[in-house]
């Protein structure tokens, strides 16, 4: 002889709490309710312009003085998109070298002035051949003895 | 409107890009192996030093003028070019990259923006020079052949300033009657001997001939084309790719070896080295292939007579881009050619029948190369990104002789003694300002 009892069935829906990470037991992570996955990322503020900006390492102490310190060994972001403007650090060719150094204009004349007041000033004549390169946006210096200091390499020309 | 934009003296220009010393005085590139002058300043040109002509016949030249000579720097050259295209890029909607250093622009829909195209041309010009230090040439015209013809006449003269417009039916004339017909995109050599021949022998003589005669003397339809273009008719599409590579109708890998070989080994060696760059080149667009050709070359000053290449080809059953299956190819040919007791200066692997991936010629009496090993591509997919993340060569079949990472160089590999700095694309290289 079987009894069946029949059950009476809620007919309004139980809300559930899905979780979008496995959970051993407990709670989602609340860290997930974060959706914004971005990292902060250096190269877009140090390139804007990735095509036409080019990295170099500084050589020997003429920048290294007030206002930008630019140590031996710094490496240093050159931009070749801006338009150089007087109080710009700019890398310039002059007879057929280059060199790091502030662009200044004074009386008329515009002037490559070094931040290490140990050096001369250079005023841009007609005579040399002077060509402003690009303009110094960002200079990256290491503070630790890490990969920076590695790719000095020894020339062979 | 189609515009062509050429850098001129690509290499030496990268050159000068970094050494400002270099300006205004002769330089030369030279081809792998330091064997040929590939690329001259204009002051080098001016000395009489022939594009393609071997160094040592030239080296008496080279030390009474010091010209400056530089083994070939493709990182150095490769990078400089994308800077120079992604700029390009971004001024007209449509950019076709011809080859290292020249691209077409498409300036369709730009005429009312463009009232001046000889200012816009300048801008373009200047905005180049500023950015990547490289100076250019312009040419443009309604069709990619008279874009090409603006571009010689632009670079030949100094007088029109890097830039040559062809806007009106006069001033095409005008130029077609200045160029010899052998410069002619898509002329050539050859039909250039032809048609002087025949008494044609500017691009104007060329453009007069009718349609019908250019189908019957210059290679059927595409000569018609050739003459129609020249008329100012476009037949030429621009092609651009999606992701800024051209695909290549066939790929190719040849080198000079840095020293002569003569064992078969050391040759296959070499061959399969470049099988297998010339498979990654075609991975890389997504193709396949189905027709290999290998040719070996001997010295051409040296004592043994003509002929100094020989080459053989053969067709796959089933176009693939696996480099085992290519790499079996090639040693099959190359047994074919090598004779023993030969001196051998040169190699080079050559894909033909190109095709899209998944869009595979079917074989008759072969399943397709995917059903018969499924792994195949899996495997070349891990070998490229490997290699990729690991450095070039670091996996590789076992024949290929290539300087890994580790290991010695291999026999065939040249000597790059005059090799500038790969200033912008390795640290260890790195630009120097000071």
């Amino acid at each position: 002889m079987c009894i069946v009892d029949i059950l009476d069935i809620a007919r309004h829906p139980v809300w559930l709490i899905e979780c979008d990470t496995p959970v051993p037991a407990g709670f989602p992570s609340p860290a997930d309710n974060n959706q914004n996955r971005q990292r902060v990322d250096l190269s877009k503020i140090l390139l804007p312009h990735p095509d036409c900006t080019y990295l170099a390492r500084v050589k020997g102490n003429s920048m290294d003085g007030p206002p930008s310190h630019i140590h031996d060994g710094a490496l240093m972001a050159v931009d070749c998109a801006l338009k150089p403007q007087p109080g710009n650090v700019v890398v310039a060719a002059v007879d057929g070298d280059f060199t790091v150094k502030r662009l200044e204009k004074r009386d008329g004349f515009y002037w490559l002035v070094p931040d290490n007041p140990q050096y001369e000033p250079f005023k841009i004549t007609e005579s040399e051949q002077t060509q402003i390169w690009g303009v110094v946006t960002h200079v990256i210096t290491e503070l630790i003895s890490g990969k920076l200091h590695d790719h000095v390499r020894s020339r062979r020309l | 409107m189609f515009a062509l934009v050429d850098c001129n003296n690509f290499y030496v220009s990268c050159e000068r890009v970094f050494q400002p010393r270099l300006a205004n005085v002769p330089v030369v590139v030279l081809s792998n192996n330091d064997g040929c002058v590939v690329s001259r300043s204009a002051e080098a040109k001016a000395l009489g030093i022939r594009m393609g002509v071997p160094l040592f016949q030239v080296r008496p030249l080279i030390e009474q003028h010091k010209v400056q000579v530089f083994s070939s720097n493709y990182a150095l050259y490769g990078d400089m070019s994308y800077r120079v295209m992604s700029y390009l890029a971004s001024v007209v909607p449509e950019v076709e990259i011809y080859s290292i250093d020249e691209a077409f622009l498409g300036l369709h829909g730009m005429e009312r923006y463009l009232i001046q195209p000889e200012s816009f041309a300048q801008k373009v010009r200047k905005q180049v020079m500023r950015r990547t230090h490289i100076p250019t040439c312009v040419g443009i015209a309604p069709t990619k052949t008279l874009a090409k013809l603006a571009n010689y006449l632009a670079k030949k003269t100094v007088a029109f300033n890097g830039v040559v417009v062809l806007d009106s039916v006069e001033r095409q004339w005008w130029a077609l009657r200045q160029v010899p017909v052998e410069e002619v995109w898509g002329v050539g050599r050859q039909y250039g001997q032809k048609l002087r021949a025949m008494g044609l022998n500017t691009a104007a003589d060329l453009a007069g001939c009718s349609e019908a005669w250019a189908r019957k003397h210059m290679g059927g339809v595409v000569g018609a084309r050739l003459v129609r273009e020249l008329q100012g008719k476009p037949c030429h599409q621009l092609h651009p790719s999606e992701d800024g590579t051209l695909a290549r109708k066939s790929i190719a890998c040849t080198r000079s070896f840095g020293r002569p070989l003569s064992k078969f080994d050391d040759l296959l060696g070499a061959v399969a080295a470049f099988t297998s760059r010339a498979a990654e080149k075609l991975r890389a667009q997504d193709s396949t292939a189905y027709i290999i050709t290998v040719f070996i070359g001997q010295n051409r000053f040296g004592p043994t007579p003509p002929p100094y290449t020989h080459s053989a080809q053969i067709t796959l059953p089933a176009a693939t881009n696996s480099t085992p299956d290519l790499v079996r190819a090639a040693r099959a040919l190359l047994v074919r050619l090598w004779q023993p007791g030969l001196v051998y200066k040169k190699a080079g692997v050559i894909l033909d029948g190109l095709e899209g991936h998944g869009q595979p010629q079917l074989s008759l009496f072969e399943q397709l190369p995917e059903v018969q090993r499924p792994q195949s591509a899996a495997l070349m997919r891990k070998l490229d990104q490997l290699n990729s993340r690991f450095g070039p060569n670091c996996v590789r079949v076992a024949t290929a002789a290539v300087a890994g990472p580790k290991g010695t160089p291999a026999p065939w590999l040249g000597q790059k003694r005059l090799c500038s700095p790969e200033r912008t694309t390795s640290w260890h290289e790195l630009w120097e300002i000071g």
